[in-house]
């Protein structure tokens, strides 16, 4: 495998992958990973990038380091549900990335996880270790072939931010209309270290259910979840994240915007529980529901067992402003043009603290679904 | 498109409340008018109906726009005919840059850049460390002033309706923005109703007429700056009475 070349890959999948913005070519990455249906096709870390990141199948780590035998299932109970159940009993492999202490990964490392075969039910299993002191940002596509309609994702995640490390972690789906999501991520961050977690679904999917769980066991660290959210037609989302704040200097941020529309249904769950006396978390969810048949509810859920946890948040859900869509028509905008001008701008991702290569990746993205304007 | 504006026999209502009482009026191609009234005696409603704001409800009475029938067109339509409002207390679009808006008016995409010409006029509009902000949010009045008009003149109307462009500008604002919309009017040839309350904008625009407006109904005459003297001196009141001799010595 290490071999191939990415242009070796089946024009149908680089095509695929190209088409949902997966980035492809190196001076773009620092790594490129696929895992296609049941199989991890291709694994590369990019020539710069050698002596700082390896990256394999989880199957292929397991034989390479015995240990991480006794830390896999320790931040995802396998028990926790039906779903991880599954994936304990039976797997297809999955991302294994380990980001050596102290690397400066400059360039994003890139996995695409992909359906192509339809009524195919893929489930994998990712570790992602990030070593103390390592800064790393990882680009993670999940895809179904457009010519499979109907397929299961099953994917389990556990991921480690040691001490100092800083960790962003991109996650973009890309999925069918006929698709059920249902990933299981644990993450684990040590002190003085930070965890960003940015969540982008903008097509369409069946059914997709997650709720990330972070918990900070050191000093001074920080998780920040963000998600994107635009409903299509009859999708229905459960969508969540949690952080557990234990210690002193402990912060978590936790940021939706979420669009509905089209009979689509949203559930937005947002958990901080502080259990510490000078931790600080704030929670901001807003909606935007653009027609009678859908639905958005959004559960914000603050829980302190120490008075001087610092927890607050904001949930704000409402439709368009008519006063704005008029002021856009005088403009000399349609009254769609305006509507996709503002609903672009709903879901404006300046606020969230990304960083310039990620804030572009995530426009263009959601250029591609609402237009460029 | 170029072309006279008439109004006629306008009664607009705003949720249960008559604010127009048949109101009429006519601005030929090319003329300007100032439009003097006290607070809530329907100024501003008259502009944002001509616009085609749809909260104002036309109950009686037509607008003409160079020939054309618009009472019953939304505002995209009548904006894409030539007609453009700069809006007294434009609403804050959240998410939405500075730099779009403006993009947005001058046709352009969001990812395209704006030429050397336009930075300039946008550097003249002291809106240059605006663009990145969302637009109208947190402005000043100032701000939202110069904001508007740039908007406005971008688009390059054929009639430009600005309520109240005078308000809460300093006079260095307002000269600029007065300028620039002499030397566009003078350019071009459009049309223009102006609110203003102040007065302010007098000292810099010419205009061939004025109307007041009390009680939702309106009288208009040549000669602004005496209108307007008059109403400084008297007030609305002794305005009315005025207006009332000389309708009276008119008809």
């Amino acid at each position: 495998m290490s071999d191939t070349s990415l242009m070796d890959l089946p024009h149908k999948i680089l095509d695929e992958a190209i088409r949902v913005g997966v980035k492809v070519t190196e001076p773009d990455t620092s790594g490129v990973f696929f895992h296609v249906d049941q199989e991890t096709i291709y694994s590369k870390v990019g020539s710069a990038f050698q002596d700082q990141i390896e990256m394999m199948d989880t199957k292929d780590a397991l034989g390479k380091y015995p240990w991480l035998r006794e830390r896999m299932w320790t931040l995802v109970d396998r028990n926790k549900d039906e779903y991880t159940r599954e994936v304990s009993e039976s797997w297809s492999g999955g991302y294994f990335m380990l980001i050596k202490p102290n690397a400066k990964v400059t360039f994003p490392l890139q996995s695409c996880l992909m359906i192509t075969a339809e009524k195919s039910r893929q489930r994998v299993h990712n570790i992602i270790i990030a070593g103390e002191g390592s800064e790393c940002q990882i680009l993670t596509t999940c895809a179904q072939h457009h010519e499979a309609n109907v397929g299961v994702h099953i994917g389990v995640s556990e991921i480690w931010v040691e001490d100092n490390a800083r960790l962003t972690f991109t996650m973009v789906h890309h999925w069918a209309p006929e698709t059920l999501v249902r990933p299981r991520t644990g993450v684990r961050i040590d002190s003085h270290a930070e965890f960003m977690s940015n969540y982008v679904c903008l097509t369409p999917a069946k059914d997709v259910q997650m709720s990330p769980r972070a918990t900070l066991v050191g000093l001074n660290s920080k998780a920040i979840f963000n998600s994107v959210l635009y409903l299509h037609p009859g999708t229905v989302m459960d969508i969540g994240s949690e952080a557990v704040l234990n210690n002193a200097g402990d912060v978590a941020e936790l940021n939706t915007r979420a669009v509905t529309r089209n009979g689509s249904h949203l559930v937005s769950r947002g958990t901080i529980i502080g259990n510490s006396d000078d931790c600080r978390g704030h929670l901001d969810c807003r909606g935007l529901l653009l027609d009678k048949e859908s639905t958005l509810e959004a559960i914000p859920i603050l829980k302190a067992t120490r008075s001087g946890a610092e927890l607050s948040h904001e949930a704000a859900i409402g439709k368009l402003n008519e006063d704005a869509i008029t002021y856009l028509m005088s403009r000399r905008l349609s009254r769609d043009e305006a509507v996709g001008v503002l609903v672009r701008g709903f879901m404006d991702v300046s606020v969230m603290g990304l960083s310039p290569a990620i804030r572009k990746e995530i426009e263009s993205i959601i250029d591609l679904v609402a237009g460029s304007g | 498109m170029a072309g006279d504006l008439e109004v006629r026999g306008l009664s607009v209502k705003i949720g249960d409340q008559m604010i127009l009482k048949n109101i009429s009026l006519r601005l030929e191609s090319g003329e300007r008018s100032f439009i003097f009234g006290p607070n809530g005696s329907g100024k501003s409603t008259l502009l944002k109906t001509i616009m085609g704001v749809p909260s104002h409800h036309v109950e009686a009475g037509s607008i003409i726009y160079g020939g054309v029938d618009i009472t019953g067109m939304d505002v995209y339509e009548r904006s894409k005919l030539g007609v453009t409002l700069a809006f007294q207390q434009p609403p804050d679009i959240r998410g939405v840059k500075l730099s779009q808006l403006l993009k947005l008016c001058l046709g352009k995409k969001r990812n395209d850049e704006f030429t050397a010409e336009e930075m300039n006029v946008i550097e003249r509009f002291k809106l240059k460390e605006f663009l990145d902000r969302d637009a109208n949010m947190g402005f000043s009045g100032g701000e939202r002033k110069r904001a508007e008009m740039l908007q406005v003149l971008l688009l390059k109307p054929s009639l430009v309706l600005l309520d109240e462009p005078d308000s809460g500008v300093d006079v260095d604002s307002l000269r600029l923005l007065s300028l620039e919309l002499e030397k566009y009017l003078d350019a071009s040839k459009a049309s223009s109703l102006i609110i203003t309350h102040s007065g302010d904008i007098l000292d810099y625009v010419k205009a061939e007429k004025a109307c007041v407006i009390m009680d939702g109904m309106n009288h208009c005459f040549p000669d602004p700056k005496t209108i307007y003297e008059d109403i400084r001196r008297g007030g609305y009141e002794h305005c009315l009475s005025c207006v009332t001799r000389v309708t009276e010595e008119h008809s």
